[in-house]
């Protein structure tokens, strides 16, 4: 049992430390770009909305003052960017971390409750994994050779497994495989149509599928979704769960609007990173010459563009009046998915 | 001399003994029956101030009872004995400081019931009758043996037990059953461990000719009688203890399983050991360290679950006594780091399973500690519990009032709608059970709205359901555009 344990734990899960490196660049990066903002907004909320359900958020005693929101928002940010960059790296993911998980705890103030916890996770476990040793101003001053650790990615896979299973046994419970109703059907149609989602793709489709369809779907997610967990000990059969789930996240946006890009992001260490020949890749990057001066310089320049907006795409959408994330939502998911495929693909060339 | 009272206590009269690997469970028995019994947490904690100075006291009894008849012998042996060396005047002290310690707090706070009484005089007779000629039941035989288990472990556990149930206010049908069981599998295990005491001490015992039941019996039938009755009857207590608590908190047996599995993995997957093989240290490391280690952290945390004041309680039971988790955090410095991953796992593995425990305990998956398990819609005409309601606003200008449809799902009982404006900044609440609501925009009056386009209005909602466990928030946003002249508020 021991043999498997460490074989699973030290070894199956095992990435090149570049391609580690470029995880920790597209994770970071996506923040960067995307997600970041001002979270000045927290504090403008009367407390009258403050509902969390029980949970870390029922310790508060309401939404966040301003000074706290800004200073939430810079420490986020500088982390992230020196994650970015690879400086610290291993302080700069739990930082990113941390700052993450408050958002998400303060969040959870409004009443609503969702896994997006598992983003605040995925930094905190890679920063175990030797994301930093490569392309990074951590790499620039280091003499060995770098080293990537497998177990934090095993972990991380085990999480994300038991966050899907809990929710297939929910669903189970929740009546899913009842012969009597079409649960996939009423989700697609409410979310879709009903409750003014914005969905892309037409989800009246969904009324005309034959019953026999409709329940073998229903039957399909909840077995999925369960067999994630047992999946992560397997992991070439759990990057397969990873892209069948990417695929899912992908039609549930499509015909329900709900964009889970961000979930996916803590896929991407979960890809097949190894059919890809990183021997081949370029030695030192540029971030290795890069020294903290010119980096604290960096940091400021994008702080002061960061703060009145907050990442280029918020401010985007902000001064050009967008109201839909769909391109956002539909070209990462695509992407995450092209990813994992092709990927995955060359995992399989590269075996054969 | 203040330095020296701790060691006076601790370490001559030896009550370190007691303090580590018996109170540890013994004070465990409280925060159970102060959870079952649903004891407010102020009451609960003077409760186990008087609990901590009454075990404080009957160890110290017990030990200066000891001490007290076997002077004459140590004297000769040249074994040390405290009491060789003090006045009497201290020692008569020390017997009253003790015996005020052990019942004062009958006196004045705990219940004075016929039960816990009589149980307290019992537990004080019985270290006379162990000790103190012409009795000194310590050399006759199994009489020893089942005085020593009485007063070590039965009657303090059962006495705890009954105490602090009486000191609440809620019923619980099996509470005899559970004291019962209690009571049989603390008098087992108070008699697997003095007898393995004694196969221990034997050769010695021969050879001063001490008369104890190890040294009738012999060592080969010492050791079959434990095989064969004494440890299955303690394991028979065990489980019958483990079953009947599980019908009042449903996943005590799973915290036990769970501890259970986790001590094999420990084992053969990061120590790489086998299991060990002498008895002695089989039942040590399963039985004894799950009791004194991790028993009382159950208890705990369903305290901590009941009132947040009792997370005080964690910290200082981590510091006053043995635990699994400092015991954890030494293993971990032993640890190399591989081993450390491993343990890191089976603590992961152990957290999220817990958050299910957590959610079970509340009847409510939706909630979490740190991520929630239930996150999706069940089929529809299911009732649901993190609702999604599809509402769609509509600002109707000429009112200047806001209608509200639910399209989808039936409301929970009555719900508060809230309303915020941000461009006006005004907050407006009401509650209905109606499917329509209309709400005006409230303004004072004599205000006026302003002219010419509004451009976009913003309005958060918010719909909170007023049944019990307020399940059901959801939070939303709708925005349209508005063009309307504008009008004074009447």
């Amino acid at each position: 049992m021991n043999e498997r344990v460490e074989k699973w734990l030290f070894q199956s899960f095992w990435i090149d430390p570049k391609a580690l490196a470029l995880i920790r660049m597209l994770f970071a990066g996506y923040f960067l770009l995307f997600l970041g903002g001002r979270l000045d907004w927290l504090a403008t909320y009367p407390d009258s909305f403050f509902h969390p359900t029980p949970g870390l958020a029922a310790w508060l005693p309401g939404f966040p003052p301003l000074i706290l929101a800004w200073t939430l928002a810079i420490f986020s940010f500088v982390c992230t960017t020196a994650l970015f960059f690879g400086f610290r790296t291993p302080w700069a993911s739990r930082g990113m971390a941390l700052g993450l998980f408050v958002f998400f705890v303060l969040v959870q103030g409004f009443g609503k409750n969702d896994h997006t916890m598992l983003i605040a996770l995925c930094p905190l476990l890679m920063s175990f994994s030797g994301w930093g040793q490569c392309w990074s101003m951590d790499a620039g001053r280091r003499q060995a050779p770098p080293k990537a650790e497998a177990w934090p990615i095993a972990i991380l896979a085990l999480v994300i497994g038991f966050l899907w299973m809990t929710a297939g046994l929910f669903k189970a419970l929740g009546g899913w495989l009842e012969f009597d109703s079409f649960a996939v059907q009423a989700n697609v149609l409410a979310y879709g149509i009903a409750s003014g989602h914005e969905s892309f793709l037409n989800p009246q489709l969904f009324e005309s599928l034959p019953d026999g369809l409709l329940e073998a779907l229903d039957w399909g997610v909840v077995f999925f979704e369960i067999l994630f967990f047992p999946a992560a000990f397997f992991p070439r059969l759990f990057r397969l769960w990873i892209f069948a789930a990417i695929t899912l996240h992908l039609g549930i946006f499509l015909y329900m609007g709900f964009d889970f890009s961000t979930f996916v992001l803590c896929y991407m260490p979960l890809f097949a990173w190894n059919g890809v020949n990183w021997k081949a890749s370029g030695g030192k990057s540029p971030l290795g010459k890069i020294r903290i001066g010119l980096f604290l310089g960096i940091l400021l320049l994008l702080l002061t563009l960061y703060l009145p907006y907050g990442a280029p795409y918020q401010a985007m959408k902000h001064l050009l009046h967008l109201k839909s994330g769909f391109w956002l939502g539909f070209l990462s998911l695509l992407t995450f998915w092209l990813g994992c495929g092709v990927l995955g693909v060359l995992g399989l060339r590269r075996k054969a | 001399m203040i330095r020296k009272i701790p060691s006076l206590f601790f370490d001559k009269l030896r009550l370190s003994k007691p303090w580590r690997y018996k109170a540890p469970f013994l004070i465990s028995i409280p925060y159970l029956f102060i959870h079952l019994g649903q004891i407010p947490a102020g009451e609960a904690a003077f409760g186990l101030l008087m609990s901590c100075c009454t075990i404080f006291g009957i160890a110290g009894f017990g030990y200066l009872m000891n001490d007290l008849s076997d002077r004459a012998e140590d004297q000769k042996a040249g074994k040390f004995n405290l009491l060789i060396s003090l006045p009497t005047s201290a020692i008569v002290g020390l017997l009253l400081l003790f015996l005020a310690c052990a019942i004062l707090p009958w006196l004045f706070y705990f219940p004075q019931g016929w039960s816990t009484l009589g149980l307290l005089a019992f537990e004080l007779l019985l270290f006379l009758l162990y000790s103190l000629p012409p009795f000194r039941f310590k050399e006759r035989g199994f009489l020893g043996v089942l005085c020593d288990a009485g007063y070590a472990h039965a009657v303090p556990a059962v006495l705890a037990a009954l105490t602090f149930f009486y000191l609440g206010n809620r019923s619980f049908p099996s509470l005899y059953l559970l004291v019962g069981a209690l009571g049989f599998w603390q008098g087992m295990l108070g008699i697997r461990n003095i007898l393995l005491h004694q196969l221990g001490d034997l050769e010695k015992d021969k050879q001063t000719e001490t008369k104890t039941f190890g040294t009738q019996l012999g060592k080969e039938r010492l050791e079959k009688f434990l095989l064969r009755w004494i440890v299955p009857l303690e394991l028979l207590g065990f489980l019958a203890f483990t079953a009947i608590l599980t019908t009042a908190v449903w996943w005590f047996s799973l915290f036990a399983a769970a501890y259970f599995a986790y001590l094999y993995y420990r084992l053969r997957v990061i120590d790489q050991i086998p299991f060990p093989k002498a008895l002695e240290s089989r039942l040590s490391s399963t039985l004894d360290d799950f009791t004194v280690l991790w028993f009382p952290l159950f208890p705990i945390s369903l305290l901590i679950d009941m009132d947040a004041w009792f997370l005080l309680l964690l910290p200082l039971h981590v510091l006053l006594f043995r635990n699994g988790l400092v015991e954890t955090g030494r293993q971990l410095k032993r640890w190399t780091e591989r081993q450390r991953v491993k343990w890191a796992l089976a603590a992961t593995l152990v957290f999220l399973f817990a958050q299910g425990i957590f959610a079970g305990l509340r009847g409510d998956f939706s909630t979490s500690l740190v991520f929630p398990l239930y996150t999706s819609a069940p089929a529809p005409g299911e009732p649901m519990q993190v609702a999604e309601y599809a509402l769609s606003l509509h600002a109707e200008l000429d009112s200047m009032a806001i209608r509200a449809e639910d399209l989808f799902y039936d409301l929970p009982g009555s719900a508060v709608l809230t309303v915020v404006h941000q461009n006006l900044g005004f907050a407006a609440e009401q509650q209905n059970q109606a499917l329509d609501w209309r709400l005006w925009l409230g303004k004072r009056a004599g205000e006026v709205w302003p002219e010419g386009e509004w451009g976009e209005l913003r309005v958060w909602w918010t719909l909170r359901s007023t049944e019990e466990g307020e399940k059901g928030n959801v939070m939303g946003m709708y925005s349209c555009e508005m063009e309307k002249g504008g009008r004074e508020n009447e």
